[in-house]
């Protein structure tokens, strides 16, 4: 009987060394966690009436492990995979945003820088060049950036894919576990086996976050997404599916309805796919169109140094001439005015003003509207959907509105020629109407006048042109513009308007149809220099009047970098900084998510292993413990042999 | 609360401390050889924000600088130009004066020619060009600012047609500063300002009643298109009408008196207004009988 429980004691120990090289032999490996024997004291036995010990039996191979420590590294594993993920994507995009050498940012600054030393030097063509090359540039840099947006978005698609299609994988190799770990019989625990599933479920956190439910005999449910979707006994299966805005989002085979994940990989991917990179690349978008749509209009209403034109052909097409502008055009045009410069074979310049109305008039009637002034013909091209303006054989036009050189006659009886000088400096489109306030000779009869009227009918200055008045002396009336009277003489009543244009297009339609524009495209992806002036610096409008040293429009264009890009608040210059910002002030919060969350990570690991890690230290100590009962229990078991020795020697 | 610590974990204390630090040290190292310390955005947006703005600034300033370079060359050249006017008109001055006094037709020729070479002068002036651009015809700066003629009359006022425009370039320096360089010539050489009309030599012309819109120097030529006779005075225009003769007034202002003479229309007198009968050789015959 005591060679038993010596033999009991064997064999516990052999066990336990044998559970003690397990340990060490894992001591590396991940997610293992450490083997424990408990040690179980064999039933008593009665011996001549009184209760004697039996032995010792392996009671349990325990797994050491705590479930709390385990379900938070768990959790911060989904918290922060999703954050590396999102910190990876968010450098890559603040890489392509980047200001420095050859950023957007340095290209249009180029762009304007030597547009002001144009002005400085207007009839230096290398400059010309110069501002054509830093245009093409921009353009150039707009598009490249917009294509690595499109790269990003590619890889982050496929990269979607694979993660769900690793999931599903991974999911099913989940369950085929939990069905091994169900078959295995009672007593004998599948402590590897439960191993090998709690890599698997950390794993699946790496991707999507996870809700971890322990259960009685080795059960064990998980739930994905919030516990939207839980893992039984059959494996599920996800899928990926873009929807009509090109937004991808994952769902069950079977299911109908988008899985909202809230950590891991596959959150990150997504919110970056459908988020982020859309919000940055139509930034990008928002600014180029707000380029070209500004910049367009801005050079559509001046003329290069070949001065006006004999044709025009539109660049941008609407979707329909015969629907509204408003629901065909590319850019949005505004109700309001388009003034239309003639200039005669002689050098008279006549310029009319047309309304266009995008809620009602369609490509078709701007251009009828434009053929009713004299001289000029718009046709449109039904399949292009574009427009062209022509002029009549000898005359030319432009969109510049500058003073007419002299005013519709039809008004005035007498003899005095009036003539209009001066370039208009206001800020809005005026009307002035000049009314002769009596009957007389210019510069002889006393008291005669005339009368300075605006279009509401407000008289503003009432001039001279009698006595004391010299004939041809420029008169001012105001803002830059002068009038002068020729010899002869004015009867009462006698009138003609003075049409000053500030903007010679308030509604943006000469953008919108790409008539003499700069750039064109209509956003990141398809801006590039207008064909027109591509190769030709003489066409950049620089001038209203087609002057060498004329630098009129070239001031615009050299302000337009401190304009407003519509409906983002902020200038041209500082949007991309602003957007920098944006991104560097994202990055910068995920990277201190980042810190937190491997900190937070490594803290539960750390706790982790201080239960269920293994010490090499200690289980060389609990080997020497268990070598050393083995070895009592040898000598047990020796000194029973000894003993029924010299027992068998009695009875012999 | 203490800690089991495995030798795992030391190990993995140790890899994450030294991923760190090489995370670190790749940083510095790469800002030592870039010398930036501010290369993302996300390295300190705030700073970068300022840095970028600053360079912004920084490149539009070069810019400018360069600007300012050009359009200061102009302006030297234009300060020049107004220095020499000035010395010319000064030296002009001074040759009226001595004009006055010249009694000698070698002394006048003598200063004839120093105003022919002062006026020489300032004609290369208004000429000016810079880099391949005349300084004062205003935008069209491509075109020479006047077209100089000759005098219409000898000894006439020297013909200068201002053909520049009458606005000036401007170049601009930033958004805000803008600077005139070419300029219009007709500002910067003729006078805006108009005094009374004053008429020289024995023209019988004198000042009219209405405001003069007379402007510089100009001669005054009276003449006529045509002279028509009454249709039964048997007197009608010679070949020689509209350029040769003088007569100048309204229908009816002037009268002819033609006196017979001899009595065959072979001789006698044509009297104009009244004035000193003018003998005619011969007047036209009458048709004779053959």
């Amino acid at each position: 009987m005591n060679l038993n429980i010596g033999l009991s004691a064997i064999q516990a120990s052999q066990f336990a060394i044998n559970t003690i090289s397990h340990n060490l032999a894992n001591a590396s490996t991940e997610g293992y966690h450490r083997q424990d024997v408990l040690l179980d004291t064999r039933r008593s036995t009665i011996v001549d009436g009184k209760v004697a010990g039996a032995g010792v039996n392996v009671g349990q191979l325990r797994r050491i492990r705590n479930n709390i420590t385990e379900t938070a590294y768990t959790n911060s594993t989904s918290d922060l995979s999703r954050i590396d993920q999102s910190l990876m994507l968010e450098s890559r995009i603040e890489s392509v945003l980047t200001v420095g050498d050859g950023s957007i940012q340095d290209a249009m600054n180029g762009l304007f820088d030597e547009m002001s030393r144009l002005s400085a030097n207007p009839g230096e063509i290398s400059l010309r060049n110069s501002v054509l090359n830093q245009a093409g540039n921009l353009a150039s840099r707009i598009r490249e950036t917009s294509n690595q947006f499109v790269d990003i978005q590619d890889g982050v698609k496929q990269q979607i894919q694979l993660e769900v299609d690793t999931l599903n994988f991974e999911i099913e190799e989940l369950v085929d576990l939990q069905n091994q770990i169900n078959a295995t019989l009672d007593d004998r625990v599948p402590n590897d086996l439960m191993d090998k599933r709690d890599r698997l479920v950390n794993q699946i956190a790496e991707r999507v976050d996870v809700q971890r439910f322990e259960f009685v005999q080795n059960n064990m449910g998980l739930g994905l997404a919030g516990s939207s979707v839980n893992i039984g006994m059959t494996p599920i299966r996800f899928e990926t599916v873009t929807d009509a805005a090109g937004n991808i989002q994952v769902q069950l085979e079977e299911g109908d309805r988008p899985v909202e994940f809230a950590g891991g990989r596959i959150a990150a991917l997504l919110d970056v796919h459908n988020n982020v990179i859309g919000r940055f690349s139509g930034q990008i978008d928002t600014f180029a169109s707000e380029l070209i749509s500004q910049m367009d209009q801005l050079h559509a209403v001046g003329v290069g140094i070949n001065g006006s034109f004999k044709t025009l052909h539109g660049t941008r097409s609407v979707s329909d001439v015969d629907l509204p502008l408003a629901d065909s055009a590319v850019f949005p045009i505004e109700a309001g005015e388009l003034f239309v410069t003639i200039t005669s074979p002689s050098g008279e310049r006549q310029t009319t003003g047309i309304s266009i109305d995008p809620a009602t008039d369609s490509l078709r009637d701007v251009a009828t509207k434009i053929t009713t002034i004299n001289n000029v013909q718009a046709v449109v091209d039904g399949n292009t959907g574009k427009m062209s303006v022509i002029a009549q054989p000898g005359y030319q036009f432009d969109f510049t509105g500058r003073l007419e050189s002299t005013p519709d006659l039809a008004g005035v009886t007498g003899t005095s020629i009036p003539s209009i000088g001066g370039d208009y400096t206001g800020t809005e489109n005026q009307t002035y109407t000049i009314t002769a306030l009596g009957t007389g000779e210019i510069g002889k009869t006393a008291g005669l006048k005339v009368q300075v009227a605006d279009a509401s009918g407000t008289v503003i200055d009432e001039i001279n042109v009698g006595d004391g008045y010299a004939a041809g002396d420029r008169l001012e009336l105001g803002q830059g513009v002068s009038l002068e009277l020729s010899v002869g003489d004015l009867v009462a009543g006698d009138n003609f308007e003075v049409v000053m244009v500030a903007d010679p297009d308030t509604t943006g339609v000469l953008s919108a149809v790409g008539l003499n524009t700069f750039f064109s495209g209509h956003d990141a992806r398809s801006i590039d220099l207008d064909s027109r002036i591509k190769g030709n610096p003489d066409a950049i409008a620089t001038s209203q009047s087609g002057d060498l040293a004329d630098t009129n429009n070239l001031k615009g264009l050299i302000e337009m970098r401190n304009q407003f890009v519509a409906g983002e608040g902020t200038t041209f210059e500082d949007f991309l900084g602003e957007l920098n910002s944006e991104i560097g002030f994202r990055v910068q919060a995920s990277i201190s998510v980042q810190g937190s969350l491997s900190d937070l990570k490594f803290q539960y690991a750390t706790e982790r292993d201080s239960v269920s890690g293994v010490d090499v230290n200690e289980e060389l100590i609990n080997l020497t413990q268990y070598q050393k009962t083995y070895e009592a229990a040898v000598q047990v078991v020796r000194a029973m042999e000894s003993m029924l020795d010299e027992l068998f020697q009695m009875v012999r | 609360m203490l800690f089991r610590t495995t030798s795992q974990t030391n190990t993995n204390q140790a890899i994450r401390f030294v991923s760190n630090f090489n995370s670190n040290i790749a940083k510095y190292q790469r800002q030592i050889s870039s010398g930036v310390r501010l290369e993302r955005a996300s390295d300190d947006p705030v700073s970068f924000r300022q840095v970028t703005t600053l360079s912004t600034q920084l490149q539009h300033l070069q810019s400018d600088a360069l600007a300012v370079n050009d359009t200061e060359a102009k302006l030297n050249m234009s300060v020049l130009n107004m220095q020499q006017s000035h010395d010319i008109l000064v030296k002009a001055k001074s040759l009226a004066q001595q004009g006055v006094q010249a009694n000698t037709p070698s002394a006048r020729n003598a200063i004839a020619i120093e105003v022919e070479s002062l006026l020489a002068n300032m004609k290369d002036i208004a000429s000016s060009q810079l880099g391949g651009s005349y300084l004062y015809s205003g935008v069209r700066a491509d075109q020479p600012p006047y077209d100089f003629g000759d005098p219409e009359v000898e000894g006439g006022p020297l013909v200068a047609d201002y053909q520049g425009a009458s606005e000036s370039s401007y170049a601009y320096i930033g958004t805000r500063v803008a600077i005139e360089t070419f300029y219009a010539g007709d500002e910067v050489f003729e006078s805006g300002d108009r005094g009374e009309m004053l008429v020289y030599g024995d023209t019988g012309a004198k000042n009219g009643a209405g405001t003069d819109s007379m402007v510089g120097r100009a001669n005054l030529l009276v003449s006529h298109t045509l002279t028509t006779y009454d249709g039964t005075s048997g007197v009608s225009p010679g070949a020689s009408s509209v350029d040769g003769d003088t007569v100048l007034g309204p229908a009816g202002d002037n009268q002819i008196t033609v006196v017979d003479t001899s009595g065959t229309g072979t001789s006698g007198t044509v009297q104009l207004n009244g004035g000193e009968p003018w003998p005619s050789a011969k007047l036209r015959h009458p048709p004779q009988p053959d």
